[in-house]
């Protein structure tokens, strides 16, 4: 049996509306970011462990990193 | 619940909100109260339990409980040891396990129960390269010894968590005025993924920087037919302004 989620089916094609060049004097392709751009920009897949909560795992991110703010995809309707 | 918990940093905390409407992947440990026959167990799992299905939410839970439909994607046995039934099952966002678990037992006839949860799938996160806290800690000393190479392999970019939606991506002269909540017309539009109208899109700069997610205000079709007109409303902005110029018109 195939295990994946319907996305994960999809083989999503790109139509082009019109050519265009991005300039690279301005942004930068997301692998480019340096540490701390993607401290502020980031996602972490995290493997939760049983005990503490969601809310005290993004704490403890938040604490590690030193960031303000952080969030977790939700306490889980199990 | 153990497993995959995707944290979404600083000022991409907003982006959990796609994350959460995804569908999921759990492995679960299920008890049944009787010796059931495999192979009705399999007839279960492989007839009214998969596709649409009603659930009623438990009684402690976050949401009014009303009968709601939810879809289950697949549902696959992976063990079978006296009582004890470890199964995989990926589903569609919201739908609780331990009630499928409860109704399960139900259609047996002997009555389950949930033992343990994992999740191994939320939207485009798998168990595949999930990481721990202590594989961060870890990371951030190494960092601040100097060494990036593993800090970089726990924090992905934040585009990571759009993967699963379609894009849509647009001209540099439009970047700026999307970061300051305008909407999205067809001239700004370079490239595109099929998408559906009310669809939450992914709003792309050429560079593949997520600028900000937006509802499709119609069919993917309108940007070949037509030349003008607002296809994309803004909704969550995550790009910085100034970053790209600001064109007049853009």
């Amino acid at each position: 049996m195939e295990t994946l989620l319907p996305f994960e089916k999809k083989d999503r094609k790109i139509l082009v509306k019109r050519e265009a060049e991005t300039d690279s004097s301005y942004g930068k392709k997301p692998e480019e970011r340096s540490v701390e751009e993607l401290i502020h920009y980031g996602v972490i897949n995290l493997n939760k462990f049983a005990g503490p909560s969601s809310h005290q795992i993004s704490d403890y991110v938040q604490k590690i990193l030193g960031i303000q703010k952080a969030g977790h995809s939700g306490t889980l309707a199990v | 619940m153990t497993g995959v918990l995707p944290i979404a940093l600083d000022k991409a905390t907003r982006i959990v909100e796609v994350l959460l409407k995804a569908g999921k992947e759990y492995v679960a440990l299920m008890h049944l109260h009787a010796l059931v026959d495999e192979k009705k167990i399999q007839e279960a799992v492989n007839g009214e339990f998969l596709g649409k299905i009603q659930q009623l939410p438990p009684i402690r839970s976050a949401v009014k409980r009303q009968l709601r439909q939810r879809e289950i994607y697949y549902l696959q046995i992976l063990e079978v040891e006296g009582q004890d039934v470890l199964f995989k099952v990926g589903c569609e966002a919201g739908t609780y396990i331990r009630k499928l678990i409860h109704d399960l037992g139900l259609k047996l006839g002997c009555g389950a129960h949930m033992v343990q949860l994992v999740r191994t799938k939320a939207g485009p996160f798998t168990d595949k390269n999930w990481k721990s806290l202590h594989d961060l800690k870890d990371a951030y000393e190494f960092w601040k010894e100097g060494n990036e190479e593993e800090i970089r392999k726990v924090i992905l970019p934040m585009e990571k968590a759009v993967e699963h939606l379609p894009k849509i991506w647009v001209m540099d002269n439009c970047v700026d005025t999307l970061c300051h909540g305008a909407d999205l017309s067809v001239p700004g539009v370079a490239k595109y993924h099929e998408f559906n109208r009310d669809e939450t899109l992914a709003i792309m700069t050429l560079k593949d920087e997520l600028i900000s997610l937006g509802i499709a205000l119609e069919h993917s079709n309108s940007i070949r037919k037509k030349e003008r007109g607002k296809i994309v409303k803004n909704h969550k902005v995550f790009m910085e302004r100034k970053i790209y110029p600001r064109f007049k018109n853009g």
